[in-house]
């Protein structure tokens, strides 16, 4: 017999259903998904991989000024076969297989070991956890050793007047085939030299190109190098009378930045460089921080495609007061570097962007004149240090690494390594391993020079 | 002479010629009753009325007005001129009356104590014929008759009673009452003044009673467009015009402050629409007539205001009591969707056929209807008063003749054809599931086979979805390149006569015929044409049936309306007819769906557990809830037993054992909750217009009654359980468990559909029963969206291929193969829904596959879902897209593997000509792929990226002693050839187990090597030594799908062939006549 249901007896129904619904599309919008582009980073995670790389370029033979040699640190416990694999820019080839032991390192010379002006070294290492870096002759220069080529290369801050000259060194680090184009933005604003254009670099092939041939006699140049296809490694490299450098540029534009360890010393200069690559004026303001000095905000307008430069050093509103800690924010994207020098010498740096994990090493033997930390998250984070002696360039898999505990460091601040770990300036031929609980530390390092401060060192942070 | 009867004034008003004046006035004179006085009132036209009248009645008054001032003037004027009369009787100089008509109407008045009293009105040709019997109305104002139209008088109507209008022609009224209202208000000279007077009158208290022994014939000469509106204050006016500013001005007027507000309120609602399907309908008369209504009622304020005062000064009965005796609803608003759902839209608003098909009796006529309202022919608008014209032009009751159904699936069915013509002949490109087949004899042995070159190469068992294929290949005689276009162009209609089946018997054959091609118009279908899976258009076209199977066997009101065959021996004829039978059907034709598409189990199940939890609100009356599960369990389990190899597949693969059902998609590329509301994933249905069968839909469960309304719950149950299963398959909440996601939409397109057709039933059906309110107005808006969704679908009929594309990115990637010798492997990474072959998924949004030599091609249909020591491919993949590798190329040589395809979409996109959704991988996925020290980016557009493998060595290569390199070895088509001395060989097939090397005959031994790859070490040979790489297998995979068959021809016999190919066994024949009842005895 057919049941009489009550029109009401399907509200029930109808509300739970109703209520899946919304509940199911509310959390389906709020959860949006974005396609991930980013591999993962950091000295922990390549530690345990089945095969990295490393690409270094920037180096160059003696007669160009820049010529010094690369060294690749082993930071795990085991050994790894490492394959150097360098290249000139006329198409000589060195090859080397080293089984590189626990905490050791291995170094080379390209300039002594291949023809050419300017060199590319790549190093495939079977495991991970292996860092290298490019040091030049004369210890002024000094950059990191990337694991990966991009795609989108931007620099600030060239010289090419008489007495600089200004070179991208580009190193291919895949077996693709890569073309690029070179933009360089200047106080005449926007030049896209024709020779510059559409360049094509063979598989592992480096090459060298001078600024100063295109963009000539200016000061304070920005550089965009974008890849159409494949990636590349590309180092800017500064030379400044004696004093070379190189720069590591950044894989995009900012418009927030840190510069830990900046110079405010008598004799020194230090200077934030800066480009706009977008069509836009960017305002951009500099915060800087000095130990218990007030500084009222440096500002600056960078025109459209133009470029222009705040002095921090020597500057009235700022005291010589040691080291000071620079906080950039700009309207739009820019490209910033850090000049810093004395006697009309620069020395080019650029940002550094937080990480996990750096390596502090002193490859130069000359130490540190400061080392500092900043957290660049507002929440507090520990840091906790490894160290481990190196070695000779070979040897068995073991562990002799010591562990120093850990530190909190607060948000927004900036601490010295040594107060930290008081025995850093003693511990010769040590590495140390820096690690954050939270991906937002920057490790900054100068080199002992009179005036402090005119020379930063990057810390090895595994890119 | 002194008299006990009440005297009576009879006030014939007379204009123009009027044809019927003599005969008006003689029936007046000829009446029996003797206190009667007779007063002509010549309203505005003195020519010869005078003596008109004194030719017949030379006793009557004579009183000539100077001008027209219409009908109610003039009884007004002949009021005034009376005195001491107890009754007046108003009549039209068109009207008959009998002899007796007076006297009954004055003594119906006395015995119900009436204030108005109103005769049986009949045609004046044919007096058999009714005409009105009394009238009611509805609170809009809108008149509703009694009587049918054309209904004979037998007699039947003779019942005295109160009705709420006295039509006009000859009404009795009691001159008190009259004066109380004041008689007639002038400003309604014609067309309305009765409903006003009559209104009135109710409203004052006095009763209208209809008088049906008194007779009165009227010719209605006015609404039947005989004569002129000739009044003062009509000119320029239409009849439309008239009838609606007086409806308005008496529901204006008609009511309390509050009620007159909602009122008008709902009155301007629907005549808001009205005007606009008049606009749209280019009917500028109508459009006029209601701008017009509404400006005359706004210019008359003042006037409306002294009514409204007159009314509270006469007023008896309240707001409800009025109400009570009225109809309710919209009478207009009901009559126009009823004849729009039955005739169509035309004839809805009046610009119909003369087709001379009679209305059905038990349909509902209004006096003024909403559908009448909408002619575009003046005298349609007259059509109840005017019941000759609508004899005349009865309506033809659109598609809901067998006719006229079989003329629109045949409509639909050219028109799918006509779309579908490009797909007959021309090139299929190489996307979803449209790879070539192999021959049908080659597709056989896949199923047998004891080794597939899925992946690196797998001895699993052969999927059960080439069986399928191979059996359907019989069916075209072996030309398997039809069986890809037959599914293209058939599937969705093939699942359109499954909604077809679904849907009869619970609903109505048009509902089953709009809810049919509501399922073709659905966007999922016509998307999986255009992304050529076939594979989910096979499920398109069955699931209609499967869930018809499932409500049967569910009990479903509605579903399975006798009883089960008694109990039948399997084998036995009859026995399909049984419960076990049935469900076996279920079980066989879910089987047959999961060997191509595994998903389908999911969706069967999802079926199962919405009518369960449906019932868990809304119990049946036969509700066995444990039986739900039983009957779950039992489709899985027979399932698993009748698609065994894959089966055995599933319980191989371990973690991966949940892939079978589909791989995760990217939730970047995956449709939005609201893409999945509306049904879709691709390039259909992403317009607004994509709401508008969803919002049919919910139209359909709102208003569903009774037992639709249990279909209709438990559909919504399905759809709302299957949206949810979507999103949390779309955005990855389930883990591994990702089933297809198009399978499950096309669940959702069933449940859709169901209740789309459920809704015109209900529309149709339930409708009526309901009150007017909120389910009239939706059930508009669900017509109207309805025939608006009608557009796109016949739009997609353009490209003649439902925009399947017409290149593809995989055949144009056919220049990248390397050489011929040692053969490769393509590694394919994409999205699941844009892999052109089976594989394997990596990550959310990442599957990969292989194929060999080329492009994927028969073999590669099918994958096991056990990727088993194909892992090797995908742990490389992943590491590449961890990061933590650096030379993928290096890790893919061993399995030979030359080329990386990374497609982001399944074909290009060409402006102007093709238009394909992006479904693009991680993109970490490309930037890793950069990373990578051996692979060279050969191609990038942006759906493609080709890396070639720089140490790509050949599937079979050897490495020669002082050689760093290997080399390939070996062709592409044969695996021999010449090798050299001492030489190791390494092949990149597996398992490493199942291959020999045979050396000018020899066997050579099988290098102990821990790689995956078999190796063999070659010695000295005194020539060239010429090798063959050979497979060594026991058939069991052979053995498992013969076995699997026999299991699925026992199936089949048990539908009574056993019994009827005993003959066969026994050598005797049974009688052909022999019934199952008498077999089991």
């Amino acid at each position: 017999m057919e049941r009489t249901v009550s029109s009401l007896r399907r509200v029930p129904l109808f509300l739970a259903l109703a209520l899946v619904l919304v509940v199911t599309g509310f959390f389906a919008s709020m959860a949006k998904s974005t396609n991930p582009t980013r591999l993962p980073g950091g000295l922990a995670l390549t530690s345990n991989a089945e095969s990295t790389a490393l690409y270094c370029t920037g180096l160059t033979s003696a007669k160009d000024g820049a010529s010094g040699h690369v060294t690749f640190v082993n930071t795990t416990h085991i050994a790894h076969l490492v394959t150097i694999d360098a290249v000139s820019d006329t198409g000589g080839r060195y090859a080397r297989q080293a089984m590189l032991g626990a905490d050791k390192s291995i170094s080379i010379d390209p300039s002594a070991r291949l023809q050419g002006d300017s060199f590319g070294v790549g190093a495939l290492v079977s495991g991970g956890g292996v860092v290298g870096v490019e040091v030049t002759k004369n210890d002024t220069g000094e950059a990191p050793c990337t694991s990966t080529g991009v795609t989108n290369w931007y620099g600030s801050g060239f010289n090419t007047t008489v007495g600089s000259s200004a070179e991208l060194s580009i190193y291919n680090p895949t077996a693709t085939r890569a073309v690029f184009n070179v933009v360089a933005y200047s106080g005449a604003g926007l030049a896209t030299p024709a020779k510059f254009q559409g360049l094509s670099l063979g598989a592992h092939g480096q090459v060298e190109l001078n600024l100063g041939t295109q963009i000539v006699n200016t000061t304070n140049v920005g550089v965009h190098v974008h890849v159409l296809r494949g990636s590349l490694v590309i180092i800017g490299v500064q030379q400044s009378g004696s004093t070379v450098s190189l720069n590591s540029g950044s894989s995009s534009p900012l418009t927030s930045a840190l510069f830990p360890q900046v110079t405010t010393e008598q004799g020194a200069t230090a200077q934030i460089r800066l480009s706009n690559p977008g069509p836009v004026a960017a305002q951009v303001t500099l915060g800087v921080r000095l130990t218990t000095f007030h500084i009222a905000n440096q500002s600056v307008s960078v025109p459209a495609y133009g470029t222009a430069l705040v002095t921090l050093t020597p500057n009235p509103a700022i005291p010589a007061a040691g080291y000071a800690t620079v906080a950039l924010h700009s309207s739009e994207p820019v490209i910033a570097a850090l000049a810093t020098g004395s006697g009309g010498a620069i020395a080019l740096s650029a940002p550094e962007l937080p990480e996990p994990e750096f390596l502090v090493g002193d490859f130069t033997g000359l130490g540190f004149d400061a080392a500092a930390l900043t957290n660049t998250s507002s929440r507090t984070i520990t840091v906790s240090f490894v160290t481990f002696p190196v070695g000779s360039t070979q040897g068995a898999n073991g562990s002799q690494s010591v562990t120093y505990g850990a530190t909190r460091l607060s948000g927004n601040t900036t601490s010295e390594l040594r107060t930290d770990f008081p025995k850093m300036l003693t511990l010769r031929h040590t590495f140390i391993v820096v690690s954050a609980s939270r991906p937002s530390l920057l490790v900054t390092l100068t080199r002992p020079t009179t005036p402090a401060g005119t020379t930063l060192l990057a810390a090895l942070d595994g890119r | 002479m002194e008299s006990r009867a009440p005297a009576v004034v009879a006030v014939v008003v007379t204009t123009g010629p009027g044809p019927g004046l003599e005969v008006a006035v003689a029936s007046l004179a000829a009446q029996n009753y003797e206190e009667l006085s007779l007063l002509v009132v010549a309203n505005g036209e003195t020519d010869h009325v005078s003596a008109r009248v004194a030719a017949v009645a030379p006793s009557a008054y004579v009183r000539v007005l100077e001008e027209n001032r219409g009908f109610a003037a003039a009884c007004n004027e002949a009021a005034l001129m009376v005195d001491g009369s107890a009754f007046f009787l108003f009549c039209h100089d068109d009207v008959r009356l009998e002899p007796d008509a007076l006297q009954l109407m004055v003594e119906a008045a006395f015995r119900a104590n009436a204030g108005i009293v109103t005769p049986k009105f009949v045609y004046y040709d044919d007096p058999m014929v009714l005409l009105h019997v009394g009238q009611t109305c509805d609170r809009f104002g809108v008149v509703h008759e009694r009587i049918e139209l054309g209904e004979i008088d037998h007699g039947q109507q003779d019942l005295e009673r109160d009705v709420f209008v006295a039509p006009g022609g000859a009404t009795l009224v009691r001159s008190d009452l009259f004066a109380t209202l004041r008689g007639f208000d002038p400003i309604i000279p014609v067309l309305g003044e009765d409903l006003d007077l009559c209104w009135r009158a109710q409203i004052a208290g006095a009763r209208i009673v209809v008088a049906p022994l008194a007779k009165v014939a009227h010719r209605e000469m006015i609404a039947a467009g005989e004569r002129p509106v000739s009044a003062i204050g009509t000119r320029g006016a239409s009849r439309q015009d008239l009838q609606r500013r007086h409806q308005l001005l008496v529901v204006a007027t008609g009511w309390s402050r509050r009620t007159t507000f909602s009122t008008l309120l709902w009155l301007f609602v629907m005549d808001t629409m009205e005007f606009g399907l008049s606009i749209v309908g280019r009917d500028r008369d109508r459009a006029g007539a209601i701008l017009g209504s509404w400006r005359w009622l706004f210019r008359n304020r003042r006037r409306i205001r002294e009514r409204r005062r007159q009314r509270h000064e006469i007023q008896v009965l309240s707001d409800d009591d009025l109400r009570r005796l009225q109809v309710g609803g919209a009478s207009r608003l009901k009559r126009f969707f009823l004849i729009l759902l039955r005739d169509g839209l035309d004839r809805a608003r009046g610009i119909l056929p003369d087709d001379a098909v009679l209305i059905d009796h038990d349909e509902v006529v209004d006096g003024v209807g909403f559908a009448s309202a909408f002619s575009e022919e003046e005298e349609f608008d007259e059509i109840p008063e005017s019941p000759m014209l609508e004899l005349r032009n009865r309506p033809s009751r659109m598609l809901t003749s067998f006719r006229s159904q079989a003329a629109l699936v045949v409509l639909v069915a050219v028109l799918w054809l006509i779309g579908s013509r490009n797909l007959v002949a021309t090139h299929l490109p190489l996307i979803g599931r449209l790879t070539p087949l192999d021959s049908w004899w080659t597709t056989w042995r896949h199923f047998f086979a004891s080794w597939s070159t899925n992946g690196v190469g797998t001895g699993s068992p052969g999927a059960p979805g080439y069986a399928v294929l191979a059996f359907a290949g019989t069916f075209v005689l072996g030309r398997m390149g039809i069986l890809p276009r037959l599914a293209l162009i058939f599937m969705i209609p093939i699942g359109a006569i499954g909604m077809s089946r679904l849907l009869r018997g619970r609903v109505s054959n048009r509902a089953r015929v709009i809810g049919s091609v509501a399922y073709m118009a659905l966007p999922l279908g016509l998307d999986m044409v255009s992304q050529g899976r076939t594979d989910v258009l096979m499920v398109v076209a069955g699931l209609p049936f499967i869930v018809r199977r499932v409500f049967e066997l569910m009990d479903v009101p509605g579903f399975r309306t006798g009883p089960y065959g008694e109990p039948v021996q399997f084998g036995h004829r009859g026995w399909r007819t049984t419960y076990a039978g049935q469900r076996m059907v279920l079980v066989m034709t879910t089987a047959v769906l999961t060997a191509l598409a595994p998903a389908t189990l999911i969706v069967v199940a999802l079926v199962i557990i919405g009518v369960f939890v449906s019932r868990l609100f809304e119990p049946d009356d036969r509700d066995d809830r444990s039986g739900a599960w039983r009957l779950l369990g039992s489709i899985w389990l027979n399932v698993a037993v009748l698609l065994l190899p894959l089966t055995i597949d599933v319980g191989l693969a371990g973690g991966r054992a949940l892939g079978v059902f589909g791989l995760a998609r990217g939730q970047w590329s995956t449709p939005s909750f609201a893409q999945l509301l509306r049904g879709t994933d691709g390039t259909f249905g992403l317009a607004w217009v994509g709401w508008l069968l969803p919002a049919a839909a919910v139209v359909g469960l709102i208003l569903c009654r009774g037992e639709r309304r249990r279909i209709a719950s438990k559909a919504a149950a399905i759809a709302t359980l299957t949206l949810m299963v979507a999103t949390l398959d779309a955005r990855h909440w389930m883990g591994s468990f990702a089933p297809d996601l198009d399978v499950l939409l096309a669940l959702y397109a069933v449940m859709l559909a169901l209740l789309i057709g459920l809704g015109v039933s209900a529309i149709e059906n339930d409708l009526r029963q309901a009150g007017f309110g909120w389910r009239q107005l939706i059930a508009g808006v669900a017509v109207s969206v309805l025939i608006v969704a009608a557009v796109p679908f016949v739009a997609i009929f353009g490209s003649g291929r439902f925009d399947l594309p017409t290149t593809s990115v995989a055949e144009s990637l056919s220049t990248v193969a390397p050489s011929k010798v040692g053969g490769y492997r393509v590694l394919w990474l994409a999205d699941p829904s844009v892999l052109p072959l089976a594989g394997w998924s990596v990550a959310p949004g990442l599957a990969a596959a292989t194929s060999t030599d080329g492009l994927p091609g028969g073999d590669t249909l099918f994958t096991t879902p056990d990727a088993g020591t194909s892992n090797v491919v995908l742990s490389a993949v992943e590491l590449a897209l961890q990061g933590q590798t650096v030379r993928l190329g290096q890790l893919l040589a061993p399995a030979g593997i030359s080329t990386i395809v990374v497609m982001n979409s399944s074909a290009p996109e060409l402006s102007g000509v093709q238009a394909v959704p992006l479904h693009k991988v991680p993109k970490v996925l490309v930037t890793a792929l950069g990373h990578q020290d051996d692979l060279s980016l050969v191609l990038q557009t942006k759906s493609v990226e080709v890396f070639s493998n720089s140490l790509f060595h050949g599937t079979v290569s050897m490495i020669v002693p002082g050689e760093k390199a290997p080399l390939p070895v070996f062709s592409s088509s044969a695996n021999t050839g010449p090798l050299a001395i001492n030489a190791t060989v390494t092949a990149g097939y597996a398992p490493a187990s199942a291959f020999t090397l045979d050396v000018n005959g020899v066997a050579v031994p099988r290098a102990d090597d821990p790689s995956w790859t078999p190796s063999f070490q070659l010695g000295t040979y005194s020539s060239v030594p010429t090798g063959t790489l050979v497979l060594h297998r026991l058939p069991l995979n052979g053995v498992l799908a013969l076995f699997t068959l026999v299991l699925w021809l026992l199936m089949w016999l048990g539908f009574g062939w056993v019994h009827r190919l005993e003959w066969l066994f026994t050598g005797r024949r049974r009688p052909t006549h022999a019934r199952h009842g008498a077999d089991r005895e």
